[in-house]
């Protein structure tokens, strides 16, 4: 009983199982429930090289085209930078096919600051346009980017229908956050997306997620102790 | 000539050398280091023209204790596909399982890590795609100012993938109105839209081994919309990282008697976060780790064996497949040098026979070189062979002692005598070694916290420490297996000249790009497995196995956070 205890097999087999067990416990389980902001999608990030100021005078309307909306897409979030006192109020429309939504930003934020707004999401996802008005009477000044990568992107701006180079920095955010855990599912659907083939289909990402969580460990760990029996 | 000769003449030295510490590796335990120089028998059977069986095959069925012995006897279609089987199975149980986590891991990463997101995805796959489709490669500099395909524009333009490279704060698309989008535009586009990006494209001037490699799955992909064949692309890289992870099997069989060794020095590549990210990339970095563990491996049998016709024609080959793959493939020829060197000293053949058998390897390396000049001799970039770090070698004039301070203090702190280093501060040891070598995934944004990059540091530097040690313990297994040594040593030295001195280059013109990081020394990513495998081989037994499970545990969960950082960096 001793000899098998103290056996090299076992002796692997515990140093095997102690380190995943500090793992997880330190590492693995405060990771995978730690509550998590859910983005619902982001069409312009914001700057990582090239901050830019986006100004927008009163009456002045700034909109982003070609915006995804999905059907979690409850607060629209970008950042003023700067702007007179006192700040002016917003007001957040977003729209596409068969949607529209609209919010305000009440005037007297602080400078800068990251504003966030409700809208109403769409019932089916749908690409359109944001648009952020200035109702006040002085400019107000947004955070937006030239980064080369993301000036050729997707959305564009235009600031009372002319296209302006800098991007406005926008995310859009779900009222639904919560932990890895428990948004895993909503998490597979979207990295299913534009996948081909099989490579889409949530069942077969959830199998693979399966086996990297369960059989990686277990194969790599029994491949090394077949190698010990195979030894003695 | 009569290839068989030299290894035959031979071979009686060297079995009766061999026997003594073989005897030993049967009768005597197998917790030091004699296990590691005990050779593995040798069973008579050099390679040679008369014999009939793959050399994989027969590696294979000797490394596996009690596996069927796999050799074809017969040619017919029936008699070749028996074979094929039982070279399958006499596949050794543990390495069955370390390429099935292989297997796992790399499609995980295939899926987790959105399109274009690997390092310069998009040009790799624009060099992929216009060689598939027009059979000519794109060019460096010149071109239509395409530098990728009118398709690949629009799916990179559709799934959002552009911003998304580095930067933490973006998302790609995934909603279903993104897709339903893309797909009407994909049915919209012409035949030419998937042909038409000729460049600029800044790896146009790679070496096309890897690309022509890549055009088979891009032509298989069934269905044939982009991302089918994007897929497929990547999945051609994962089985170019299973292959890898094969041959290190071969080269830790070649190396170690008992299984636990070999498994242990497998599972150390197998489970190597961040070559399971590369395997799963459209990269060339992964055929050069290919074409470097296999190099290594046919290296040690000529070293172990001696030299016959078909080790120095592998040889040659591994050299001509670096060559052909990525600029930085060409310090395989000097360590081609040295392999030649050290078989020369270690067997002292005639001089006829060292002739020949030089001609030949380095032969087979000059054609591909000369292949690669051909090819590029027709791509823009002014006519530099070899584009990004290689071709910049001799643009400007370099100071040798500004290159020895810089490489001093890559790796150490400045002596108070020495100028600041070239290039961009705090970037060393810590950075390549560390930082970008284990982690750092998608386009460098992903990593480990820091206590995990500590942790890494420090064991690194304990492993340098403990090899020394064994060295100084086991001293006479040092002296006695010094070509091995000398081999690994001086490969490895090899590429990392290679690296700082195009790195420093790099730097004259650009000091804000070290253009060194980790990733670049996954070649020699086996001799680090060998080194850690010598290391616990020299522990205590108990504490080896101990060690071994820590080890591969610790694999285990570097490789499940990359993974998993790399889900929630993306999807959340």
């Amino acid at each position: 009983m001793r000899n098998s205890l103290s056996s090299p097999r076992t002796l692997a087999a515990l140093g095997a199982g102690l380190g995943l067990l500090i793992a997880c416990l330190a590492w693995f389980i405060p990771y995978l429930t730690r509550e998590r902001e859910n983005v619902s999608g982001v069409p312009v990030p914001p700057p990582f090289f090239a901050q830019e100021r986006v100004g927008l005078k009163p009456g002045s309307e700034g909109c982003l085209s070609d915006v995804a909306f999905d059907t979690d897409a409850a607060i629209v979030e970008f950042t003023a930078l700067a702007g007179r006192r006192p700040t002016p109020p917003l007001t957040v429309v977003a729209q596409g096919p068969g949607y529209r939504a609209a919010a305000t930003v009440e005037g007297g934020y602080s400078r800068p600051s990251v504003l966030r707004t409700a809208i109403d999401p769409p019932e089916r996802s749908v690409l359109g346009t944001l648009c952020v008005r200035n109702r006040g009477k002085r400019q107000v000044v947004l955070l937006g980017t030239t980064d080369p990568r993301t000036v050729i992107a997707r959305p564009i701006t235009r600031i009372d229908g002319q296209e302006v180079v800098p991007d406005v920095s926008v995310r859009l955010l779900s009222t639904d956050s919560g932990t890895v855990l428990e948004r895993a599912g909503e998490m597979v659907d979207r990295a299913a997306a534009f996948k081909p083939g099989l490579f889409g289909a949530p069942v077969f990402l959830w199998l693979v997620l399966m086996l990297v969580a369960i059989g990686v460990p277990a194969a790599a760990v029994y491949s090394m102790l077949s190698s010990f029996r195979d030894s003695d | 000539m009569r290839p068989g000769k030299w290894a035959r003449d031979r071979r009686g030295l060297f079995c009766s050398r061999m026997s003594h510490s073989g005897h030993k590796a049967r009768h005597g335990d197998t917790r030091g280091l004699l296990q590691l120089w005990a050779p593995l028998g040798y069973d008579g059977d050099d390679g040679l023209l008369g014999r009939r069986s793959g050399v994989m095959a027969d590696a294979l069925s000797r490394m596996a204790p009690g596996a069927i012995r796999a050799r074809t006897r017969g040619r017919s279609p029936r008699a070749v596909a028996r074979g094929g089987l039982a070279r399958v199975r006499a596949a050794p149980r543990p390495l069955a399982f370390l390429l099935v986590v292989a297997a796992i891991q790399v499609v995980a990463w295939t899926l987790v890590m959105p399109p274009f997101q690997a390092p310069d995805e998009m040009a790799h796959f624009a060099y992929i795609q216009h060689l598939a489709e027009t059979g000519e490669a794109p060019e460096q500099t010149g071109g239509s100012g395409a530098n990728v395909s009118s398709e690949q524009a629009e799916a990179i333009r559709w799934e959002n993938v552009h911003a998304l490279v580095g930067v933490l704060g973006m998302r790609p698309g995934w909603t279903e109105a993104e897709e339903r989008r893309w797909r009407e535009v994909e049915t919209s586009l012409s035949d030419d839209a998937s042909a038409n990006g000729d460049g600029p494209n800044p790896v146009g001037q790679n070496p096309p081994l890897y690309y022509a490699l890549e055009t088979i799955p891009y032509h298989l992909a069934p269905g044939g919309s982009f991302f089918n064949r994007f897929q497929m692309a990547r999945l051609g890289s994962a089985a170019i990282y299973l292959a890898a992870i094969a041959f290190m099997w071969l080269i830790a069989a070649e190396l170690f008697r008992p299984l636990w060794a070999r498994t242990l020095a497998t599972a150390i590549v197998a489970l190597h976060p961040k070559l399971a990210m590369l395997g799963a990339s459209v990269n060339a970095d992964i055929l050069l780790v290919l074409a470097w563990t296999a190099f290594i491996y046919v290296g040690l049998r000529i070293i172990r064996h001696g030299p016959s016709v078909r080790r120095l024609a592998g040889a040659g080959i591994a050299a001509a497949a670096s060559v052909l793959t990525h600029g930085r493939g060409l310090a395989i020829l000097g360590a081609l040098l040295v392999l030649l060197g050290i078989a020369y000293l270690r067997w002292r053949p005639e001089p006829r026979l060292v002739l020949r058998g030089a001609a030949l390897s380095l032969g087979i390396a000059g054609l591909g070189l000369a292949v690669v000049f051909l090819f590029t001799s027709g791509v823009s970039g002014g006519g530099t062979i070899y584009g990004g770090e290689i071709g910049r070698i001799g643009e400007k004039a370099f100071n040798v002692r500004e290159l020895l301070s810089y490489v001093w203090q890559f790796y150490l702190p400045k002596l108070q005598f020495m100028q600041p280093s070239i290039g961009v501060p705090d970037y060393g040891f810590r950075e390549v070694y560390i930082q970008s070598f284990y982690g750092q995934f998608a386009s460098l944004e992903v990593e480990y916290p820091r206590f995990a990059d500590d942790l890494l540091q420090v064991a690194t530097i304990l492993l340098l420490f403990a090899l020394y040690t064994v060295a100084i313990t086991q001293w006479g297994a040092v002296k006695r297996n010094w070509p091995i040594i000398a081999f690994l040593v001086l490969i490895g030295l090899a590429l990392l000249t290679l690296l700082h001195v195009t790195a420093y280059n790099s730097m004259l013109i650009n000091p804000a790009d070290p253009l060194f990081t980790g990733r670049y020394l996954l070649p020699l990513l086996s001799i680090l497995a060998i080194a850690v495998t010598v290391v616990v081989m020299a522990l205590p037994r108990r504490l080896g196995a101990f060690a071994t499970g820590g080890l591969v545990a610790t694999g285990i969960v570097l490789q499940l956070t990359g993974l998993g950082m790399a889900f929630v960096r993306f999807y959340a």
